[in-house]
């Protein structure tokens, strides 16, 4: 590693490699309980008996937790988008119901994980079975309930709605439906969790990406003062969007450890995770695009249905923003969320971005193909201008397809479907770009204090988080050069509620609100004490600093220091802040077997100033990978005739493994943005998954002639 | 439950008298079954510690094989893996290294489907139960496996190895206390003929591969390029004899509850010179007798063909 430099690792790398890092699961005492759940089998209905005296009667036994001896000691949750800090309302041992297949209805906690498994295999139950929908497909659409629309411009001939035909347009236009699958984060490391009631607090272990949001939600539902609950999460093993919200069973080991005066820590099992949390929801698309003959896009209609729980209503509408970076004078958008007998699904890595631009940019792709326009040409001619649009995102965008497009050798070539070939393995060649992009967020209301030691070190706190996506290595460099110290004379903690404030790590903001409020404490601890660097103090001397978002209002900051969701949005009109890329794909295909392989990727992306760039390429490529990972394999494969998802554990659920991971090459343009304060920096985090499945798709009709609409891929779409 | 280290074949063999016992050997299967209440033994009696399990030595005109080798360890032998390819193949394309490192050959043979609903002790099963009708929705159903075999279950065998070694004639060596027996591979999967398959208290102790036909191969499609069972798979050796093909196997993979052989594609190829063409023509007569479901066999028949094609290629090296 260079010292203070910005080139070099990460500064956990070398402890996770070698596996020094204590996740939550490695922590606990000789004192801990062990607890294990129980899931429903069934996907709707009431449990009519529940028999636990089995278990109850085992040695080893301290507490089987269900619906009947729950008590009242447990409160109400209140769901993120009711302005609390939980996944669900829906508190799963509040009663009898069963709203999902998978459900937790008993928590049993005994001295050892081996007693509680045990017991646990003993209880049994009856569940009155009504009959469950699961599936978008599964029904009429008499529940739709819509969650977003937009009307630009008169409407567009054709459009869903209006009845009338095309009429007698000239030019090209594609009506089409897409559709993706239900998703899983699939972290590494499993949730976990440790409860400990000690000093009057509880204290609360969990691999998180909002401590400050779990300790409020903990406050609130076990009845408790906020300054009596803390949550520690110093490591995350990845995230994705899983952990960002309360999840019921951290309630219930906390419950469970105040009744019992002991610790009690729960590891959840990795196919028991799909149930637990959220999932990525199911997503299915009708858009019409049509163009003039000289490939200027006159209209968008884009209709989008997801699947939502029955308890809470999950609005994650994505085609706004497919909009935005083309000027497109007539656009019709509506979207739907279609209650479903299944968990609350949530946020997985760009939420709102991924399934909306899958959709939209393969009818881009379509639509070159009939107007015999290079899908690239295509979107060049239609970036929206300046003034139209957000300004600065779309000329960056202009040098992301041109650069990505030099360094892929685009203009090689032949845009005639299956002309190109591998004449060594024979494969037929295939190469398909999409643009990229998601929203600048500004963040939330971020505090940070800095302790100058009499050793000559700085120690950077804050309750933020790194779920690997190199936060606190953003930060130790910024520290660094703002001291002009060397990297190994700064530390940085991070992942605990009793640190200054920091928001959720979500909306691929968090990095740079970090560094801007670091970049303040460190500006007051100079100013309190000019020669700091060259001559430690004699006592420890600390600094805090504040980071405000630009937009957000006094409200705004009263309700995060409160420790509720305030985050800063994206602007609006031409000051919309955008991060924007492109994507480029070669696959290669053995039509005779139906094998897909991706043996290429560039990817050029625009995310602002770069905070560290080797955590940056590593977030970028790897968004870029699990984008061709949702297009070849990632499936939960609901089965709606039982109600659940078939393909739980890593063996099922198949991502990408390192035997399909080709050559990804990313560039990054590097340039501040005007409009990021000090700090310049732009979301990253969840921009290069975002376009990516679609590079893929596109790819493959290019190689095979065949169109894949519905994600993910399978081997008969590509025979040939 | 007790947990019993067995250091000879006769120790185990004795362990196992007690009711509801179960050899445990690498224990990727049936630590994996115990763990989701599949599979509930009273008594697990190790025999990874059996050195007898462990050998590799020549044996007329073939090679015998302790079932306790490791699929790592097996692979690696030069040997073996120059004269059976298909069972190098085979072994190396399937799970990752550190399953096949943990993995034996015995244990690897017998392993369960790998059907969700088998997988629950809470679905309901057929194969698990006879009495419960299978969950495996109605229209998916087809999905699972190209070819029944008269029985309700659609999960197909998992395997990699056993598709080559019936491919290759491979026997087992089943010892009990009532002394020895062998039984074909290919015997050895049919689960409808409950003489065949290994008893209580027997032990799978050795493999027995007989002298080889021919140059051999196995290839296996799968959803991603590592860590996946098959979505098919083909095994298949050949004597070629002046161009022309005298004696030929051909074996189906993860498309039935067993290694299947396919006498329609052997016949195929059976008196021709074994080429591109002919080896099409196999792979399409492999799949002949199943109706529609164009796709499916497409890649099927395509991975019969691929299998005798990389025969050929190994037998003009």
């Amino acid at each position: 590693m260079t010292d203070g430099s910005r080139s070099g690792a990460r500064i956990d790398a070398i402890a996770k490699v070698t596996g020094r890092v204590r996740y939550a699961s490695d922590h606990g005492s000789a004192r801990d309980l062990h607890g294990v759940l129980v899931q429903a089998d069934a996907a709707k209905g009431r449990i009519v008996r529940l028999d636990t005296g089995a278990a109850e009667a085992q040695p080893g036994v301290r507490l089987v937790l269900t619906h009947h001896t729950i008590g009242t000691g447990v409160g109400v949750g209140t769901f993120l988008y009711d302005g609390g800090h939980f996944h669900s309302s829906f508190a799963p041992l509040s009663g009898p119901d069963v709203r999902f297949h998978g459900q937790m209805i008993a928590l049993v906690v005994a001295e050892t994980p081996e007693d509680a498994r045990y017991a646990a295999s003993l209880i049994t139950w009856q569940i009155e079975r009504e009959p469950a929908l699961v599936g978008l497909a599964d029904a009429g659409r008499d529940d739709d309930l819509e969650i977003y629309r937009l009307d630009v411009g008169d409407s567009v001939a054709g459009q869903p709605g209006t009845g009338g035909g095309g009429g007698d347009f000239r030019g090209a236009r594609v009506e089409r439906t897409y559709s993706t699958a239900e998703q899983l984060h699939q972290p590494l490391e499993p949730y976990a969790t440790r409860a400990e009631w000690t000093g009057g607090r509880l204290i609360v272990e969990s691999p998180s990406q909002w401590v400050v949001g779990e300790a409020r939600g903990l406050a609130e539902v076990l009845g408790l003062d906020p300054s009596a609950v803390r949550v520690v999460s110093p490591v995350v093993g990845g995230a994705f969007g899983s952990r960002v919200l309360l999840l019921w069973h951290t309630v219930y080991v906390a419950e469970a450890a105040r009744r019992l005066g002991r610790p009690v820590r729960l590891h959840v099992g990795r196919a028991q995770m799909a149930t637990l949390g959220s999932f990525r929801a199911a997503t299915r698309h009708s858009v019409l695009v049509e163009a003039d003959t000289d490939g200027r896009v006159t209209g968008y209609c884009h209709q989008v249905r997801s699947q939502t729980s029955r308890s809470d209503v999950v609005p994650l509408p994505g085609t706004s923003l497919t909009s935005r970076i083309y000027d497109i004078p007539r656009q019709h958008h509506r979207e739907w969320v279609v209650p479903r007998d299944l968990p609350t699904p949530g946020f997985m890595r760009a939420p709102l971005e991924y399934p909306a631009a899958f959709a939209f940019e393969s009818a881009m792709d379509e639509l070159a193909l009939s107007l015999d326009i290079d899908p690239l040409d295509l979107r060049l001619r239609n970036l929206a201008a300046p003034g139209a649009g957000p300004a600065p995102a779309t000329r960056h965008l202009a040098r992301c397809l041109r650069e990505g497009a030099q360094r892929f050798g685009w203009d090689r070539r032949n845009r005639s479907p299956g002309s190109m070939r591998d004449a060594v393995t024979e494969e037929v060649l295939g190469w398909g770009m999409a643009v990229a992009h998601y929203p600048g967020y500004r963040g939330g209301l971020t505090r940070c204090r800095i302790t100058a030691t009499p050793a000559g070190r700085f120690v950077v706190s804050l309750a933020a988080h790194d779920p690997g996506t190199g936060l606190a290595s953003a930060v130790a460099v910024a520290v660094a050069e703002a001291l002009g110290v060397s990297l190994h004379r700064v530390r940085v903690e991070l992942g605990d509620s009793d640190l200054p404030l920091a928001p959720m790590a979500a909306g691929s903001a968090s990095s740079g609100t970090a560094v801007a409020a670091a970049l303040d404490a460190v500006d007051r601890l100079v100013h309190s004490c000019a020669d700091v660097v060259r001559h430690p103090p004699d006592r420890e001397l600390t600094a805090d600093g504040t980071h405000v978002p630009e937009g957000y209002t006094e409200s705004q900051v009263a309700a995060a220091l409160d420790g509720n969701f305030q985050q800063s949005g994206a602007g609006t009109g031409a000051d919309f802040r955008l991060s924007v890329g492109a994507h480029f794909v070669e696959v290669g295909v053995d039509v005779v077997a139906g094998r897909v392989r991706v043996r290429r990727m560039v990817g050029a992306f625009d995310v602002g100033a770069v905070l560290h760039p080797t955590a940056l390429s590593g977030q970028l490529e790897a968004g870029m990978l699990w984008g061709a990972g949702h297009a070849l394999m990632e499936d939960a494969r609901l089965d709606g005739r039982a109600g659940r998802f078939l393909a739980t554990g890593l063996t099922d659920y198949h991502v990408l493994v390192h035997a399909d991971t080709p050559s990804v090459d990313v560039v990054v343009l590097g340039d501040r943005d005007p409009q990021g304060g000090r700090v310049g920096a732009k979301g990253a985090g969840e921009l290069g998954v975002v376009g990516s499945s679609a590079a893929v798709t596109n790819a493959i009709h290019h190689a095979t002639g065949h169109r894949v609409r519905d994600l993910p891929v399978r081997a008969e779409d590509v025979l040939g | 439950m007790s947990y019993r280290r067995a250091e000879s074949v006769a120790e185990a063999l004795d362990l196992l008298e007690e009711p509801d016992s179960a050899v445990l050997a690498g224990g990727t299967t049936l630590v994996d079954l115990m763990r989701v209440g599949v599979a509930n033994p009273r008594r697990l009696v190790d025999v990874s510690g059996i050195e007898e399990l462990h050998g590799v030595e020549p044996a007329a005109g073939g090679w015998r094989l302790g079932a306790g080798l490791t699929m790592t360890d097996a692979a690696r032998h030069p040997v073996l893996s120059h004269t059976y390819p298909a069972f190098a193949d085979a072994l190396n394309l399937a799970a990752s290294g550190q399953i096949r490192n943990q993995a034996t050959l015995g244990g690897n043979l017998l392993q369960g489907p790998r059907c969700v609903f088998y997988r629950d002790p809470r679905s309901a099963c057929s194969r698990r139960d006879p009495r419960d009708a299978c969950s495996v929705h109605l229209a998916e159903r087809a999905a699972h496996a190209l070819f029944r075999d008269g029985t309700d279950c659609v999960a197909p065998y998992p395997g990699d190895l056993g598709v080559a070694l019936v491919a290759l004639g491979a026997e087992v060596e089943l010892r009990s206390p009532d002394g020895v027996r062998r039984v074909a591979v290919d015997r050895l999967l049919d689960r409808d003929d409950p003489s065949t398959t290994p008893g209580r208290g027997e032990i799978i102790t050795h493999l027995l591969i007989p002298e080889p036909l021919g140059p051999s191969a196995f290839v296996k499609r799968r959803e991603r390029a590592s860590f996946a069972f098959a979505s098919a798979s083909a095994a298949a050796t050949c004597r070629i004899v002046d161009g022309q093909v005298h004696g030929v196997t051909v074996v189906i993979g993860a498309q039935s509850t067993r290694p299947r052989r396919s006498a329609a594609a052997e016949e195929a190829v059976t008196g021709r010179a074994l080429d591109a063409a002919t080896a099409r023509a196999a792979g399409e007569a492999a799949v002949q007798a199943v109706p529609g479901r164009a796709q499916e066999t497409a890649w099927c028949a395509a991975t019969v063909a691929q299998a005798l094609s990389t025969v050929r290629e190994r037998s003009t090296r």
